[in-house]
């Protein structure tokens, strides 16, 4: 009896989702002859990590009972930022670093402001995704960011390491990092606590600000390093950049098994979401069909697995 | 069982199973038209479950529920609010930005045609005339039927609650632990308003922990034990004692055991405590093996005294611990000078009832199972947890089970586990066993002796006075938010706390 309730408890979370990412997986390679192909699956990998990385900064703001709608124009103009610094003569760290600068600089913003003034998080972060997509407007007025493509910056996007396209091997490293910080750390678990009841953590003397803060900074950090390695991919940064990549990062997060509601959150479900995106999206394109089609089944994948979720933990609540 | 001829609701042999549970197991009960019967047990015993039936939020799998003589299915709320029953549940269930008018109506608003029939307005005037009526009953002024409920104190939202009740035209009212926000007074306020009910052949069941509320009130007692009846009685062949050995199946003596601990020095002074409006200078200390308790009605500012001492609410004035002033702006600090607080409302400021056992112990003590100051250390966090659980007897199958699957008792132990693993000085505890049953409340009351005999002090914030008058060595007596009063255990009385509490002083 003791047994089986341990059993439960400790029973893979994620397992649903990951069934559909592999049925999904298996139809695709059933339906075209490309879809395995080794160029493919690494393509694949490519395009999926750049929602993946915004995707884990979304799971640690939802987890913790917030919303971060500002990361796709966070994204956009801290590639930007950094495509400027390089294409000025620059240096290509300094520019990396400036780009991530300011990537957590917005992601501070957004946390003092829902903190400090109590304004809710939706709101703040709406408000500041158009500031943010403004300045990018202003700095592209005479035509997109480019003549940033050093190869020492490039390389970045084109590179592989053991086999893997740089960023794959990149949001490998931080996948690692985020994962222990999550699940072993004391600030992972204030996440969980202050986004599973706020009031409880405080009076639990958590500093409750002070995380919040901490939480945009990474998302704010997070869409800055992906929109850095876009950059490094498209060579140029035109002023739409990002845009749409909040809705996919909330679509990765949510499809993994966190929760809107706060309090709980799975960063092997945003990578599973976010593989499972790219998957539509590849299988589209092999399969010839119009991308269009892309939202309709994103839509109906994120109702499946928020059912499916709900169903399995309905079924061990009242044990 | 007994006036099957003229019973309202009658429900014979109900049996329900949860997987690995059988809740209910046979269970019968009847009510007749102006009849108050109480239904009481130790959570678990299966009352809600049983009254969640006659609601339509659950099914028997056997069994049959009568009204009026006739056979019926129960399938949703709207077929119990038809069949004219209706439920004031435990926690408030009305709209707080809403005021009483618009809770009272809520989702069957009267409309009106504005251009024919086919374009309808609310008719707002019809409403209120209505919810006036039915308020008139109560109150001889109705000024509050436009002011937004949650302005309003918890009396008066009860009231508001038993108004919509009789707005549906119910047969029966079935209340669950409707006094549980209220202080002292109010409760008479609100027992007879269960007369009036009564009196207009209103069938009542009332559910409550609160055994002394029974005399004097209800007509017949059933009670319930581990999912079955176990007896039913009149109020006058029983008393508390009685009742509490049929609820829990055995004799509880000495209910609450006040030890002989010695008193020593001081550990918590505050002075001059102030929050503009809610509480004015407010001065107490509590010292080394001494239980202090704070008495007074809702709203006299007890709640806000003890959240002010450890800096959930800004106040200006003094905390000194051990003879030290203490700079407490938030919790976390209080916590660090060796205060903790368990606040009154447990699911919503105690626990984290999403998380399991083992998060919700080691939550506000984080840094003690940190490697460096960053890194959980996973086994000394299990063993602390497992040690915890055991030494309170926490009723939980491992320490990864959710804290919502606990009993409201067993939940208790966790925050109290989560405090005492904070190595704390001082503990301060807001109405800890609200709405936990007997069994679990004498526990409580232990570990609070075991506590004070280490040489700790309490500070014990409750409304039920035989509580504080069995516990506490000094009591506070708090009026619109000063204390008024100190008494010593010796001079404390019902009445005189009572009297001081409302205002009054002896002459």
């Amino acid at each position: 009896m003791k047994k089986q309730a341990v059993a439960h408890t400790k029973k893979f979370d994620e397992l649903g989702i990951l069934i559909v990412m592999i049925a999904l997986f298996v139809f695709l390679a059933i339906a075209s002859p490309f879809f395995l192909k080794v160029e493919n699956i690494q393509n694949l990998l490519l395009q999926s990590v750049f929602v993946m990385l915004v995707g884990f900064g979304m799971m640690f703001v939802l987890t913790i009972g917030g919303i971060d709608l500002s990361v796709g124009s966070i994204l956009g103009y801290s590639g930007a930022v950094t495509g400027i610094i390089i294409a000025a003569g620059g240096n290509v760290f300094l520019g990396i670093l400036a780009g991530l600068g300011t990537g957590a600089a917005f992601g501070i913003i957004n946390g003092l402001l829902i903190t400090q003034l109590r304004i809710a998080p939706f709101l703040v972060t709406f408000a500041m995704s158009s500031v943010v997509r403004g300045i990018l407007l202003l700095s592209t007025t005479n035509g997109a960011v480019s003549g940033f493509a050093v190869p020492e910056f490039t390389y970045l996007a084109q590179g592989y390491i053991i086999g893997l396209p740089i960023p794959v091997f990149i949001t490998i490293i931080v996948f690692v990092i985020l994962l222990f910080l999550f699940k072993f750390t004391s600030f992972g678990r204030n996440v969980t606590a202050i986004g599973s009841n706020r009031e409880v953590a405080f009076l639990s003397g958590v500093s409750c600000n002070k995380i919040t803060v901490g939480v945009y900074m990474l998302s704010g950090l997070l869409a800055a390093l992906s929109g850095i390695l876009l950059a490094a991919r498209l060579t140029a940064v035109q002023s739409e950049m990002g845009g749409g990549y909040e809705m996919d990062a909330i679509a990765a997060a949510v499809i993994g098994g966190t929760s809107m509601a706060g309090g709980k959150g799975s960063i092997i479900g945003a990578i599973i979401g976010a593989v499972i995106l790219g998957m539509i999206s590849n299988g589209l394109d092999l399969l010839s069909v119009n991308q269009f089609y892309r939202q309709i089944i994103v839509g109906a994948i994120i109702i499946i697995a928020v059912a499916l979720e709900r169903f399995t933990s309905l079924k061990t609540e009242r044990v | 069982m007994g006036n099957s001829g003229n019973a309202f609701i009658e429900m014979t042999g109900i049996t329900k199973r949860f997987p690995g549970v059988v809740a209910l197991d046979d269970v019968s009960l009847s009510v007749s038209r102006g009849e108050v019967v109480a239904l009481v047990g130790e959570n678990g015993a299966g009352k809600s479950t049983l009254m969640k039936m006659l609601s339509g939020l659950y099914h028997p799998d056997e069994g049959e529920i009568r009204v009026d003589g006739r056979p019926v299915r129960i399938t949703d709320p709207k077929c119990a609010q038809a069949l004219g029953i209706s439920t004031i549940f435990q926690e408030p269930s009305l709209a707080p930005h809403l005021n009483a008018v618009q809770n009272v109506y809520l989702g069957r608003e009267t409309q009106k045609g504005l251009i024919g029939r086919a374009v309808k307005r609310l008719d707002e005037k019809a409403m209120l005339e209505e919810t006036q009526k039915l308020y008139a009953k109560f109150f001889p002024t109705v000024e509050d039927v436009l002011i937004p409920v949650g302005q309003l104190g918890a009396l008066k939202n009860r009231v508001i609650e038993i108004v919509k009740a009789l707005s549906i035209k119910c047969s029966l009212v079935i209340m669950d632990e409707p006094t549980a926000a209220l202080a002292e007074h109010e409760r008479q306020v609100l027992f007879d308003f269960v007369h009036m009910l009564k009196s207009q052949g209103i069938a009542v069941i009332y559910i409550t922990h609160h055994l002394r509320e029974l005399f004097g009130l209800v007509d017949r007692i059933v009670v319930m034990r581990d999912g079955k009846n176990v007896a039913e009685v009149g109020p006058g062949d029983t008393d508390e004692g009685d009742l509490v050995a049929r609820m829990v199946g055995r004799t509880i003596t000495n209910f609450i055991v006040k030890e002989d601990v010695s008193v020593g020095g001081e550990i918590l002074r505050v002075e001059h405590l102030t929050r503009k409006g809610v509480i004015d200078d407010v001065n107490l200390h509590v010292n080394r093996g001494e239980i202090v308790g704070i008495a007074g009605l809702a709203g006299a500012g007890r709640t806000e005294t003890v959240r002010a001492i450890v800096g959930a609410d800004k106040a200006s004035g003094t905390v000194s611990v051990d003879g030290k002033k203490c700079r407490i702006q938030t919790p976390g600090d209080a916590i660090a000078h060796g205060i903790g607080m368990l606040p009154e409302n447990r699911k919503l400021q105690g626990a984290l009832v999403e998380q399991d056992v083992k998060d919700n112990i080691t939550l506000a003590n984080l840094k003690e199972v940190l490697a460096g100051n960053f890194v959980i250390r996973k086994n000394k966090e299990v063993k602390t947890a497992k040690e915890y659980v055991q030494r309170l007897g926490v009723k939980t199958p491992t320490i990864y089970q959710k804290v919502k699957s606990l009993s409201g008792g067993n939940q208790q132990k966790v925050i109290l586990a989560k405090w005492l693993f904070t190595k704390p000085k001082v503990l301060i505890f807001d109405e800890p066993t609200q709405g936990i049953d007997v069994g679990a409340k004498h526990e409580i009351y232990s570990l609070i002796a075991d506590f004070v005999k280490e040489g700790g002090g309490i500070l014990l914030v409750s409304s039920e006075l035989p509580e504080l008058m069995g516990l506490a060595d000094r009591i506070y007596v708090m009026h619109q938010g000063r204390i008024v009063h100190e008494f010593t255990r010796e001079q404390a009385t019902e009445e005189n706390i009572t009297l001081y509490a409302s205002g009054g002083h002896e002459s």
